[in-house]
Formats: structure tokens, sequence, C-alpha cells
């Protein structure tokens, strides 16, 4: 049990709140902390010595309290303050104006700052985090700590205002020249040997791509356009009513009208692909990581990776691996777009009611079983989100391919922004925005059916 | 209140005996343990061994010992309720009938057979068609409907749809639920819920039901409906029952023996007079203090010898006379109506005991 702020504060204060917090404090067993705080032996500071006290120590004196990030926050703030008057007694001693300025601007930071943390000194209940009771030995050790802090700090910082030229590796980081190129070289190497090593390989990847890819694409752009228009509109209307079924005729009455018609298509089925990609490999390994914790401790870096690697980083080696075109397209595409399908599907899983799980245990549920009747049918909802995203993530993903010929509304993109076409540019990056509504509508649409199901 | 067939409950403890050492008894457990930690089987053996405490078992092993050396056994057809405050280890065990939870030590019989000896598919098949169990939580499946979630065991074992949904729904009328079957869970009232995570624990008709704490979850009157629900079909179907309670009460109600737990041991096991009669210990006391005694004990709890002539002056005065069974309840009626004792004779009509005024008042008053 560990007193809080308001117990400690309320002893200090007038006679009646005192008696009646020490009959509280005496109803909790003598070992406890609260017990310590109230004995007469504890040092009572007035105000005024506690805003003198932590107006002169600064931030050491947040320090000495454990207020680690304020200590961070104030240390920075008065180097700024510091730096502001260092620069100002340079400009002075060179004779250069509006030195004094400076300096006057430099002092009233610092003071400003220490005035505000002493009158969190004073009033305590601004900060509840602070602590009061600590023994006096641990005090002096975080105030230790603190001041070392602080003098490295100021005196680096000063010294590379106003003293003579500092050391170099202090101010700029010793880095050994030959080691990134040397590196670099290792991984272009490894990719080169990869390429020709695992050729058949990738071959084999961008040709099942390749495949799948052709497959929907000619589903999507080879039917004539009124039958894709009729499947379309009848998708959107059972998954989201008249609203979004009106939404998709205007969007696609758009795509149609400004000419996008061949390629929205195109984008859609390299959007399509990824999809079913991504579910295909997405849905298994999130289970995965929802059962096994050590797969999600190797996974979940891997998934960081992915999401931040920047996109053209791994674009160049897509096309080593796969060539232009379309399929290293939606190879990049899948890297970017998967991890929210693998994370939302793991979290789905877990948080199927332990309740509900071991009731399907107690009859007789297999771990099969489990899964197939209570834990995917629970998840679903999370699911339905992570494929959302991924259509999200694939369609913002769509200019980027069309760099490395993936095609479609990308490309018309990247041809405007070649030739400085601001009004093309616009009414392509529509088209992708449009598109990317009427998907999320859909999805978003069925998911809700879903649900309204059971209301 | 329910007056239970009375012969049943006298001789109780001699049937379960009696099924006991010639291995009838439906749930038996021999000796349980269950120790939660890093190192359960060090910690047995201290357990065992040097007679450490829970403890010290926590200090020295960072082990939390759920179920303390339990042996119990039920017999077919009876309700026994387990009674413990919440971290008695009341749930733990009954979870080690259907083995959802594996004991550290010690074995369960169900119908003669150690399940503890059962391959994981033939353990599966014992709780898809002989145990059924209710959860203080409902833990109903919330993406099924009513009829479905009580069809979950038979469709767990695959039986056909028309099979099972004409099964769920004769269910569904035991407990009055018939017109509910396409509601979805969420529709309904904590109540109406459990009544539905009763029926689907009668779905398979398994001969033994594990209830944990099947009605604290709901409010005083509706848990009053549902035991006297309960108590209901119990006596219709005569499943063996493990109720899991933390109400005395209800333990007095529902069960024909009742075993009370405290720091995963089992303190005392008797039936609902025996517990209120003659409490083991301070802690089963405290539970007792606050009970009624009127429909629990009997002429026999109470009665004192007959004195040398008291037998001629029964004759004389035409006391009224009960048989030992005879409730408080029934007693008092008598007292209330006469300033007689009340002679007490055995089924032969050969006195046996007497009980007056003073005792039966003392006796109400639980001193």
């Amino acid at each position: 049990m560990t007193p809080s702020t308001d117990e400690v504060i309320v002893v200090q204060g007038p006679l009646p709140d005192r008696l009646r917090n020490r009959e509280a404090a005496v109803a909790v067993p003598a070992d406890s902390a609260a017990a310590a705080v109230i004995q007469p032996a504890a040092p009572a500071t007035t105000p005024r010595q506690r805003f003198t006290e932590s107006f002169i120590l600064g931030p050491v004196w947040l320090a000495a309290r454990g207020l680690w990030y304020l200590f961070v926050v104030a240390a920075i703030g008065e180097l700024v303050g510091l730096v502001t008057a260092g620069s100002a007694i340079r400009r002075i001693l060179a004779g250069t104006p509006g030195g004094s300025a400076l300096l006057v601007l430099g002092i009233a930071v610092i003071v400003l700052l220490r005035t505000a943390f002493a009158i969190i000194a004073v009033r305590p209940r601004l900060l509840q985090l602070a602590s009061h009771d600590d023994a006096a030995a641990q005090q002096r050790r975080r105030m230790a700590l603190g001041t070392t802090v602080l003098v490295v700090a100021y005196v680096l910082t000063l010294w590379r205002f106003l003293g003579p030229a500092l050391w170099q590796p202090l101010t700029t980081f010793p880095a050994p020249p030959a080691l990134a190129p040397q590196v670099a070289k290792a991984i272009d190497a490894t990719v080169k040997w990869a390429i020709v090593s695992f050729g058949a390989f990738f071959e084999a990847i961008r040709f099942c791509v390749f495949w799948l890819l052709t497959g929907i694409e000619a589903a999507f752009v080879v039917t004539p356009w009124p039958v894709t228009v009729i499947f379309l509109l009848l998708v959107a209307w059972r998954a989201g009513g008249l609203g979004v079924l009106a939404f998709a005729a205007g969007s696609l009455a758009y795509l149609g009208l400004f000419g996008f018609w061949e390629k929205s298509m195109s984008t859609l089925a390299l959007v399509a692909t990824s999809v079913i990609v991504c579910v295909a490999f997405g849905v298994p390994l999130g289970i995965l990581c929802a059962k096994s914790r050590r797969s999600n401790a190797v996974i979940e870096p891997i998934l960081d990776v992915m999401q931040t690697l920047p996109t053209f980083v791994y674009l160049i080696p897509a096309v080593a691996f796969f060539s232009i075109g379309k399929p290293p397209g939606v190879l990049a595409t899948v890297i970017f777009a998967m991890p929210p399908m693998i994370r939302l599907t793991s979290l789905g899983i877990r948080q199927v009611p332990q309740t509900v799980k071991e009731a399907a245990l107690a009859y007789g549920a297999g771990p099969l079983q489990l899964m197939a009747k209570v834990e995917l049918p629970l998840a679903i909802p999370s699911i339905l989100t992570g494929t959302n995203q991924v259509i999200m993530m694939s369609l913002s993903m769509v200019v980027i391919a069309g760099l490395i010929g993936a095609g479609g509304l990308g490309l018309d993109v990247i041809r405007a922004l070649n030739f400085l076409q601001t009004g093309q540019g616009f009414l392509a990056g529509i088209a992708i925005v449009l598109m990317a509504m009427m998907l999320d509508r859909i999805v978003r649409g069925s998911k809700n059916a879903g649900r309204g199901r059971r209301q | 209140m329910v007056t239970r067939p009375k012969s049943r409950l006298e001789t109780l403890s001699e049937r379960v005996h009696h099924a006991v050492m010639t291995g009838t008894a439906t749930i038996e457990c021999r000796n349980l343990y269950k120790i939660f930690g890093p190192r359960p089987k060090e910690a047995l053996a201290a357990l065992r061994e040097n007679g450490l405490g829970k403890p010290d078992v926590k200090a020295k092993y960072d082990s939390v010992v759920g179920v303390h050396d339990v042996s119990f056994s039920v017999e077919p057809g009876e309700v026994f309720c387990i009674m413990g405050l919440s971290g008695s280890g009341k749930s733990t065990l009954v979870r080690h009938i259907n083995r959802l939870v594996e004991p550290t030590a010690g074995s369960i019989f169900i119908q003669g057979e150690d399940i503890g000896l059962k391959s994981r598919r033939a353990m599966r098949k014992l709780r898809a068609e002989k145990i059924g169990m209710v959860f203080q939580n409902f833990a109903l499946l919330p993406h099924l409907n009513v009829v479905d979630n009580v069809a979950l065991g038979l469709e767990l074992r695959s039986l056909p749809r028309d099979e099972r949904i004409a099964t769920a729904r004769r269910k569904l009328a035991l407990v009055h639920l018939s017109e509910w079957d396409e509601a979805w869970p969420e529709e309904l009232s904590g109540g109406m819920q459990q009544r539905v995570g009763l029926a689907r624990a009668l779905a398979s008709d398994p001969d033994i039901l594990l209830m944990d704490e099947p009605f604290s979850a709901l409010d005083p009157l509706i848990r009053r409906q549902l035991q006297d629900l309960f108590i209901d079909l119990s006596r219709q179907m005569r499943k063996t029952t493990v109720f899991i309670t933390h109400d005395l009460a209800e333990a007095i109600r529902i069960g024909h023996r009742i075993g009370i737990m405290r720091d995963g041991r089992m303190v005392q096991v008797g039936t609902p007079s025996e517990i209120v009669n003659r409490p083991k210990d301070d802690y089963v006391k405290a539970f007792v203090q606050g009970i009624s005694r009127l429909t629990i004990l009997a002429a026999a709890d109470i009665m004192e010898p007959l004195g040398g002539d008291d037998a001629a002056l029964a004759a004389e005065q035409h006391w009224p006379v009960r048989r030992p069974t005879a409730l408080l309840d029934e007693l008092i009626d008598l007292t209330a109506e006469s300033d007689l004792p009340i002679l007490i004779s055995d089924g032969d009509g050969k006195p046996v005991g007497i009980v007056r005024r003073r005792v039966l008042l003392r006796s109400i008053q639980g001193k």
C-alpha cells in the first residue's frame, strides 16, 4: 500500500483535517508507508522554503523527486535559455548588435522555467506524481544522477558556443568511413547471388502471381462494361443498401465518363489479386500468431519492418528479382498491405472470450472445432476490418506500383507527374480515391450487415 | 420450501458409503491436488511431506494451491453442492471432473473409470456425451442463436442438423423458452440466458451436470426462480450433479449433500442437517449462523432421550406423536397449539425420544 500524495498533503494542512487523516492513517497496518509519513519525525517544510529550494536547484529538484520526464523537459528548456544567452555573450564580445536583447531573452527563459517548476513544488497537488515519502538516501542518489547529467550537458553545450574549438568527435559522430559502403556492397553481392541461385524459385512465384492476376484482369477488363457494372452494383446494394448503391453508381460513372474505365478495372484486378494473396496468407499467419507466442515473437518484428521500410527500398530488389511489370507491383503491394491482415486476425482471435472457449471445450470441442466453430466466427469482424485495411493500403500503393510498370490508374498519375499535367493528375487521383471509398463502403457494409442480422 | 423424500435423505450417507465401497459412485475424486505455478511437482512434495501451508508455498515456490488433498464421491442421482468463498478452489475443483483442468496429483473416476487414463479423443467423447456444464457467466456463443446454442454439444458430435434442432427445441421447452428459439443471446436477460445454458447442458441428455455458480450472477428474485426450476428438473431427471455455490442457503436448498471448501481443502462434507447441526469448525459455524433451521433440522436431530416414565405419561396425557423425520417447522406447529411435549416414535410405533418446548426453541436459535 502506497500513500497517495493527497494524504501526505492534507496531513500538513489545517488542524481538523490533520486529525481526521491521522485517524485514517492509524487504521492502516503499521508496516505500511502511510504510517511512516505521519510520524512527527518527518521534517515539515514551509511553502516559502520549498519555493526557494526548487528555484535554486531547478531540474535537479525534479530529479530528486523522481520526476525524470519533467527533468528532461526542464533541462532541455534551460539548455535553450543557456544557448541563447551564450550566443548573446559571443555577440556582445564581438560587438555585433542585438546581443543584449538576446541575453535578456535567454535569462528570462531560465527564470520563467524555474519559477514554473517552483510553483509546482509549492503546490504539489498540481503533480500527483511527486513522491514525498522517499528515504533521504534515495533522494540524494537521484540528485547526484541529475546533477551529473546536467553538468555534462551544460558544459558541453556552453563549450560548443563559447569555448575554443571542441574536440571534433564530440561535434560530429565519429563514424568509420568504410563501414556503410562495405555493408552495402555485401548486401548487393547477396542479392546478386540470390538472383542467380534462386532464379527458378522467383520465376515460379512470378508465374503464380501473373497467372492469378491475368485471370482476374480478364474477368474485370475483358467482360463488357455493362456486365461488370451490374455485378458491382449488385454487390454494393446487397452489402450496404441504397446509399452505397448510389455512391457506387456515381463512382463508376465518373470512371467511365473520364475515360478511366479500362485502367481502373486493371487497377481493381491488381487490388483484388493482392487482397486474395493477403487474405490467403494473412489469415493463417494471424492464427499462428494468436496461437503460438513464439511465432508471434518472430513474426511481429518482421511485420514492423514490412510496414515501415520505405517502399522504394524494396521496390529496387523487387524489380531485380521479378523484373518489371505487374507481378512485382502485386508483390510490393502485398508486402506493404499484409501486416494489418495478420495483426487484425491475430487480435480478433485473441479477443475471443476465454469463457466462451471454455464452454466449447466443456462440450467436447477439439482444437479444430474450436477454431472453426468458435474462434474464427467470433474473429470475423476483426478479419473484415483487416481486409478493409488491405484494400485501402493496396490502393495507396497503386501509384508507386505504377513506377515499375504495373499500369492502371497509377500509370496516369506518374505520367501526369512527369509532364507536370496538374489537371490530368487530379482526375486520375480522384479516380483512385473514388474507387477506394467505394470498396471501403462495400466491405464495411457487409460487416455491418453481418451484425445487423443479430438485431 | 421444497420437501424432499425423507427416507432418501436419511440413508444417503450410508448409500454413498456403499456406492464407494462397491465402485458404483458416478463421480469419485481421490486425493486431488492442483498447484498453479512454475514448479508444481516440487511444491506438491513440499505440501505433502513438510506440511507447508498455502502462504509458504506461495512464498517459496511462487505457486498457488488451488486444490489441496480433496476426496469425495457423488452417488448416482445425487446433487452434491460444493460451497466456499471465492478463491477457495471450488471452481478449479469442478473443472477437474471433465478435465478442463488437469490435476497435479490424484485421480478422478467417472462411473468407475479413471478419466486420467483416457486419451484426448475419449475425453472429448465423454464431455460431449456424458457431462453437461453450466457457467456462472452463461458463456453462450454470441454468434449463434438460442436454439443453435442449445444444440452446441450435439453439433460438436456432428449429429444431423434436423435431429439436433429437434432435440434442442425439446430442451428449450423444459426451461420455458420455446418462443425464444430464434433470438440472439444478447437479446435475453441474464436469467433467460442461464436457462438457455441449462437447456444446453441437458441437450445431450448427459448423466452428469456440472454447475459452476450458475445462479450467482443473477438478482435474488430471478435466482430463486431458477433454483426452483432447477430443483424441479433435477427431481424429474435425477442427474448426478455437482453444484458450486458461495451461498450456503442455496446449497441447503438444492443439495442432498454439501462439501464445504476453504483454501483448497474440503473442510466438511455432510447432509444439510449434518452441516447445520454439527459444524466441524468455527469457519463452518460462521456460515451456518444465519441459516434458518426450520426446514433443515428434524426431530431426530434435536430430541432428548426418554425419561423413565415419559412413555407412560405420554400415553396418559395424549402427547402428540411424530416420526424422527418430522421437521422443526412441523414441530413448531404442534407446540404452538399445545403445551404438551412431543413424543417421537419410529416406524413401528416404538417411542425413541422426546422434544420439549425449551429444546425446540433453543435449536431454532442454533444453540
